[in-house]
């Protein structure tokens, strides 16, 4: 397989890990969701949009350097979210959430086609979050999983009117293609019911930053 | 006396409708107690939702208290199953519905949220 198309798909795999891991892959029905992603390795743009609250589809672009130093890397990928299961509870929900996408990758060389699916499962208050992602990703000779497990505290219980406040730590084990190893993040969300954000850093000190518009 | 007693039942039976139908002219608004309130990024579909709907005014969905209170139009009203329906296709549980003659403003005034 071309070295370049390789490396595409390693990229994609980690653009879907760089998704916020208290964003939702569903949003409420007929609600349109914008979001950008600054890290250190990569920038991207995304939009989606669901019909109903049980699934979404979703088309993003994103353009990595580090992954493609002889040549930058540039993706479009498209995704179909489907919410599996939903336990609403007095003051908790919890959900359980599959998606399969598709990408495809660009770089100075050429373009190839790559595949993912995965599952997420989640349980929240207004103040402790949980959970925990697992994804495959696979093109030609590639394959690569990764787990994902997410913990966030939010030091008062915020309402539609306030802006929310969380502390969120997470991990990450990757196994597969891309080396072995697990790697710790954390960052600072606030939110209201309109935007999103997130600040932190990754296990290096390098910066991370996420912004999300519901409309 | 049989003319009373067949009478009784139906007397009854009207009240109680003319009773329930009264309530329901005179309500200002909506009271649901709902589960699953607990991210306001994914609420504001309740919000979007009701706004949609002719009958509904002012929208009030509280995290803390897990409801959901909208105002009601003059003379109009939304039923139980419209409700129902509006607040499980925002991915929401409803546990409880309730006409009140208080409004919006009144109940954001009664949960401290003026």
């Amino acid at each position: 397989m071309n070295v370049y198309v390789t490396r595409a798909l390693q990229a994609l795999a980690l653009f879907a890990l760089s998704l916020p891991i208290l964003a939702r892959p569903v949003t409420y029905a007929g609600g349109h969701m914008f979001m950008a992603d600054y890290g250190p390795d990569m920038n991207a743009l995304s939009y989606a949009y669901s019909p109903s609250f049980r699934w979404s589809a979703s088309v993003g672009a994103l353009r990595v350097d580090e992954l493609a130093r002889s040549g930058r890397l540039e993706l479009e990928y498209v995704r179909t979210s489907r919410l599996l299961h939903r336990w609403n509870l007095p003051s908790a929900q919890a959900n359980a959430f599959g998606w399969v996408g598709l990408g495809n990758a660009r770089t100075d060389s050429g373009s190839g086609l790559g595949r993912h699916v995965g599952v997420q499962l989640d349980y929240e208050t207004t103040r402790i979050y949980t959970s925990f992602v697992s994804e495959l990703h696979e093109g030609g000779g590639y394959s690569n999983r990764f787990d994902t497990a997410a913990i966030g505290w939010a030091p008062y219980a915020h309402d539609v009117d306030r802006v929310a406040t969380w502390i969120v730590l997470k991990g990450q084990r990757s196994s597969g293609a891309i080396d072995d190893s697990v790697k710790p993040m954390a960052v600072l969300r606030l939110f209201t019911t309109r935007w999103w954000l997130e600040v932190g850093a990754d296990g290096d000190g390098r910066p991370v930053a996420n912004l999300m518009l519901n409309l | 006396m049989k003319s009373i007693n067949r009478l009784l039942p139906l007397t009854l039976a009207a009240l109680v409708l003319a009773a329930g139908f009264a309530t329901t002219a005179e309500a200002r608004s909506l009271r649901m107690e709902v589960n699953g309130l607990v991210c306001a990024f994914c609420a504001d579909g309740i919000t979007k939702a009701f706004k949609k709907e002719p009958a509904a005014g002012e929208v009030l969905v509280s995290l803390e208290d897990r409801l959901v209170a909208v105002d009601l139009k003059d003379g109009q009203d939304i039923s139980d199953a419209e409700v129902t329906k509006l607040l499980t296709d925002a991915g929401y549980t409803v546990v409880g519905i309730k006409r009140s003659d208080a409004t919006v403003a009144d109940i954001r005034a009664e949960l401290g949220r003026e």
